[in-house]
């Protein structure tokens, strides 16, 4: 393969998985700019070690694991941030009905009971209630095994379930 | 509680992410600005510069049959220009094909503030690909 359709691939990825790479970073980070650098720098270490992708396992999956392994990092860095959750920018400001409020209400009560769970543990949970993924595809993500992330998803649920109840 | 029932009773809250419009596009013109080749440009002195080839002179080396460091040597104008940011005495000179250049070192090698400008105009990757190709220096 040549430089030049290295490149047309790797860009076609972009177009197909950016949505996808942003989604999930969105919901570890709940911020815009934040999903916007571990989407860049996903690609970019895609790019990196494009020749080592060997088609084990699918364009979406490698991606993904990349994508986890960069918010990890970003977590690392950002731990108050992890931690919080809060994104200004989802905060409500300007709401008319008493009911969309106390919904409101509910999903921010819902993503801080998921920051407050372990990064991988909200990692696995995101995947699994998020964006449906099997336990089969966590595992070539993650590394982990089956068992392990079943048990990580049912204290990750009982954690937000006791959350609700404290808050 | 059961996966189901945690499920149904969240689910409400399991709206996708509002990914901004053409956010692929944006992200692929970050990626392609960011992923542009490193470009240095080195003045050099050869005596016998004007001696040799007037056209651009470039080479292509194969580093470890995995990245290429595009060079271009430009005789009227004195400059090198990688895609790598090597110091051109450090490069593999003698892998260098010179073509009818005649000189075969390079020395007091000293850098330039970057000419993007220059770069854009007249070396540009595809340029020396097509230059290359056209003068069968590479069997592209």
């Amino acid at each position: 393969m040549t430089d030049k359709e290295k490149r047309a691939l790797f860009n076609s990825w972009v177009q197909e998985y950016a949505n996808m790479i942003y989604s999930v970073a969105f919901r570890l980070t709940n911020n815009h700019t934040d999903a916007d650098d571990i989407a860049q720098n996903t690609f970019l270490k895609a790019w990196k070690y494009f020749d080592s992708f060997n088609n084990q396992s699918s364009v979406s999956t490698w991606l993904y694991k990349i994508a986890m392994n960069e918010a990890i990092d970003w977590k690392k860095k950002n731990t108050e941030k992890w931690e919080s959750g809060l994104d200004p920018q989802e905060v409500l400001v300007n709401v008319s009905s008493s009911s969309y409020v106390d919904f409101e209400n509910g999903r921010q009560k819902f993503n801080n009971a998921i920051n407050s769970l372990p990064p991988k543990q909200k990692a696995v949970f995101i995947m699994k209630f998020f964006d449906d993924k099997t336990y089969e595809e966590i595992e070539a993500i993650t590394g982990t095994s089956i068992g392990a992330l079943k048990a990580s998803y049912f204290n990750a649920k009982k954690k937000i379930e006791e959350f609700f109840e404290a808050n | 509680m059961t996966m189901m029932n945690f499920e149904d009773k969240y689910k409400d809250f399991k709206k996708p992410v509002e990914v901004p419009a053409n956010y692929a596009d944006q992200l692929q013109a970050k990626l392609d600005q960011k992923l542009k080749p490193k470009i240095s440009i080195w003045k050099v002195s050869i005596a016998s510069m004007s001696m040799a080839a007037s056209l651009l002179i470039a080479v292509l080396l194969w580093n470890n049959n995995k990245q290429n460091n595009l060079v271009a040597l430009n005789s009227q104008q004195d400059t090198v220009v990688t895609t790598t940011e090597t110091p051109i005495d450090s490069l593999f000179i003698e892998d260098l094909w010179f073509a009818s250049l005649e000189t075969t070192t390079l020395p007091d090698a000293k850098a330039l503030p970057l000419d993007q400008e220059l770069f854009e105009e007249e070396f540009t990757e595809e340029f020396v690909y097509e230059y290359l190709a056209e003068e069968d220096f590479l069997d592209l």
